[in-house]
């Protein structure tokens, strides 16, 4: 991989005039590696459990860093978007990426896990590693940001039935 | 903590808890617009206390590097000094009520901080930066330093 985005995040947004076109592709590649590496490794732990798996949902950002270094949405990686199905077609979780420029993480996906029944629950997960380590992703209940549990695909098809029992 | 960075993380989960609340309302109404306009909310309330959690932690910062100052005057001087020069200087009065070198005391450590203080130093005038935020990782240093304080103040000023 380039060596051209090896500061942190945070980094670059204190000092955004810095950040080049290549620095933000170079981003966004990792980044995409970083998301789709998660989204396999729960498609692997829940295999088996009936779900279905679509990732036929694209994400591509708009934050002012990458307009500013000039890239546009389809020059962009595409990210994709994670929806678990059950096995009646309604959706179980959605994770939807928001980006990896976070001050004081190393990127956020949003996870959605609609009820039908009561209110869906939307978590945060957020990568707490350092630039160009291995991920470290943990989570947090949206309205509970100090809640903070490292994620566990075991722990989401717990949520996910939890959800659908009501 | 000390109590106002304990007020500030009770009123940040607190309000937090309301925002996420219209969040999920707008994601089972289904609603991009309402979804929009909450996850607006979240970000204004994430990056106000960005901006109180960092002053907090500057406050810190600040206390401590002047810990060693005797005079009024001394005391004013560094607080108009550069950031980074106080926090060189409380990093080294930390390690010495410490007697010890932390991890979170380490040199490495000092450009997560530096870069927190030039976005602060960016929204706090502009009003607004549209970026995401996780405030975990700022209150938990801001609370180190709280502790350093703590502990320096039942010990009275080190001598040399």
């Amino acid at each position: 991989m380039s060596n051209v985005t090896r500061r942190s995040t945070s980094e670059e947004l204190a000092d955004p005039t810095t950040v080049t076109r290549e620095d933000v592709l170079s981003r966004l590649e990792e980044w995409r590696e970083r998301v789709h590496g998660l989204y396999d490794s729960i498609e692997q732990a829940l295999r088996g459990s009936g779900f279905r798996f679509d990732r036929q949902g694209k994400h591509t950002t708009s934050e002012a860093l990458v307009q500013a270094a000039g890239v546009s949405p389809e020059e962009q990686p595409k990210i994709d978007i994670l929806r678990i199905i059950r096995p009646d077609g309604t959706n179980a979780a959605i994770f939807f990426p928001r980006g990896p420029w976070v001050v004081g993480a190393n990127g956020r996906i949003d996870l959605r896990l609609p009820s039908g029944i009561r209110r869906s629950d939307v978590f945060m997960l957020m990568d707490q590693s350092g630039p160009f380590s291995s991920p470290f992703w943990v989570r947090m209940p949206i309205g509970s940001p100090f809640e903070r549990e490292n994620f566990d695909p075991d722990w989401l098809l717990s949520k996910i039935n939890e959800q659908q029992a009501g | 903590m000390n109590s106002k960075l304990d007020s500030l993380a009770s009123s940040y989960t607190r309000l937090s808890r309301d925002v996420a609340g219209r969040i999920e309302f707008a994601f089972d109404l289904d609603s991009d617009d309402a979804l929009r306009l909450a996850e607006q909310e979240k970000e204004h309330l994430d990056q106000a206390f960005f901006v109180l959690s960092f002053s907090a932690l500057e406050k810190n910062i600040t206390a401590l590097a002047s810990a060693r100052l005797s005079t009024g005057m001394q005391r004013a001087g560094l607080r108009s000094a550069p950031f980074d020069k106080r926090l060189e200087t409380a990093l080294k009065v930390a390690r010495e009520v410490l007697r010890d070198e932390p991890e979170w005391a380490s040199r490495q450590k000092l450009p997560t901080i530096l870069n927190w203080y030039e976005i602060r130093n960016e929204i706090a005038p502009a009003g607004y930066k549209s970026v995401l935020y996780s405030l975990c990782a700022l209150v938990a240093v801001a609370a180190i330093w709280a502790v350093v304080i703590f502990l320096m103040s039942r010990k009275g000023p080190l001598q040399k």
